[in-house]
């Protein structure tokens, strides 16, 4: 699922209006080459940089091991991940609009992402 | 006016006392996305020294370029270029005046990403606009922005 955030934390991270995300099964999921580094908050939610270029490259979130998110916009083709989620929406620079087609003001409780991710696999 | 922002775990922080907001832009270009891990980056161009940094900075070299970088998370705070001497490049995402800074320019639009809706007042550049016509661009909102 590709998603939007547009808290104030990913903001400074990004130094930009919102970071881009998509979520994949961990399981499917290699580093294929170099060690990443911590960075971010250095706390449940794991946040990993390229030891180089200190570039942020995927997020291990909180309580979920099921899945990465992934920094969309360093993949391959990242026309292909246009947001279908935005999150944290109260915290949004006025003019930076995504077209994602669900919101939230804040992050969606987690027992709302399985039909969250039906309702996009059937986009 | 005082100008101020920092990373994303607040060790480091910065400050500047200047006579306008600075003026914001967009980069599209597929590096900027690389870099934020966003669809563009939010640049200001600064005279080079313009704030203070406080704080542990990790600096480092990617090609021509130099980074600085909080030590602790990783958040990039400006870099140097070749592209434009004497300037350092802030990124925006990080100043606390963000929210009302709309970006005055959009520039190397030809990978902007499809599914992204530009307000329409501010300029667009398909690839680097000249220097004259970037400065242009640029100037006018600090001129307005300085206005009492």
């Amino acid at each position: 699922m590709t998603s939007a955030c547009h808290c104030t934390g990913c903001q400074k991270m990004s130094g930009s209006a919102f970071s881009l995300t998509a979520l994949f099964p961990t399981e499917g999921f290699r580093i294929t080459r170099g060690v990443p580094v911590p960075g971010g908050l250095h706390g449940a939610t794991r946040h990993e940089f390229c030891p180089n270029c200190l570039s942020w490259l995927f997020t291990r979130p909180a309580g979920n091991d099921a899945f990465v998110g992934v920094r969309s916009s360093l993949l391959e083709n990242p026309q292909h991940y246009a947001p279908f989620m935005e999150t944290w929406t109260q915290e949004k620079l006025p003019w930076a609009g995504t077209g994602a087609v669900v919101s939230f003001e804040a992050f969606p409780a987690p027992q709302e992402y399985p039909a969250l991710m039906a309702r996009f696999a059937q986009r | 006016m005082k100008i101020q922002g920092g990373c994303r775990c607040g060790a480091v922080s910065y400050h500047a006392t200047r006579d306008a907001e600075p003026a914001v832009y967009a980069c599209h270009c597929l590096y900027c996305q690389a870099w934020s891990g966003s669809s563009f980056a939010l640049h200001a161009l600064l005279p080079e020294g313009a704030f203070t940094l406080e704080g542990p900075i990790e600096a480092y070299s990617v090609d021509s370029g130099h980074h600085r970088a909080c030590a602790v998370c990783h958040t990039r705070i400006y870099n140097t270029t070749p592209a434009a001497p004497g300037m350092w490049v802030l990124r925006a995402g990080t100043l606390v005046q963000r929210a009302h800074l709309n970006p005055v320019a959009h520039i190397w639009v030809r990978h902007k990403q499809p599914w992204l809706a530009l307000p329409s007042e501010a300029p667009t550049w398909d690839e680097n606009p000249t220097p004259e016509a970037f400065a242009a661009a640029l100037a006018p909102a600090s001129a307005a922005q300085v206005a009492p």
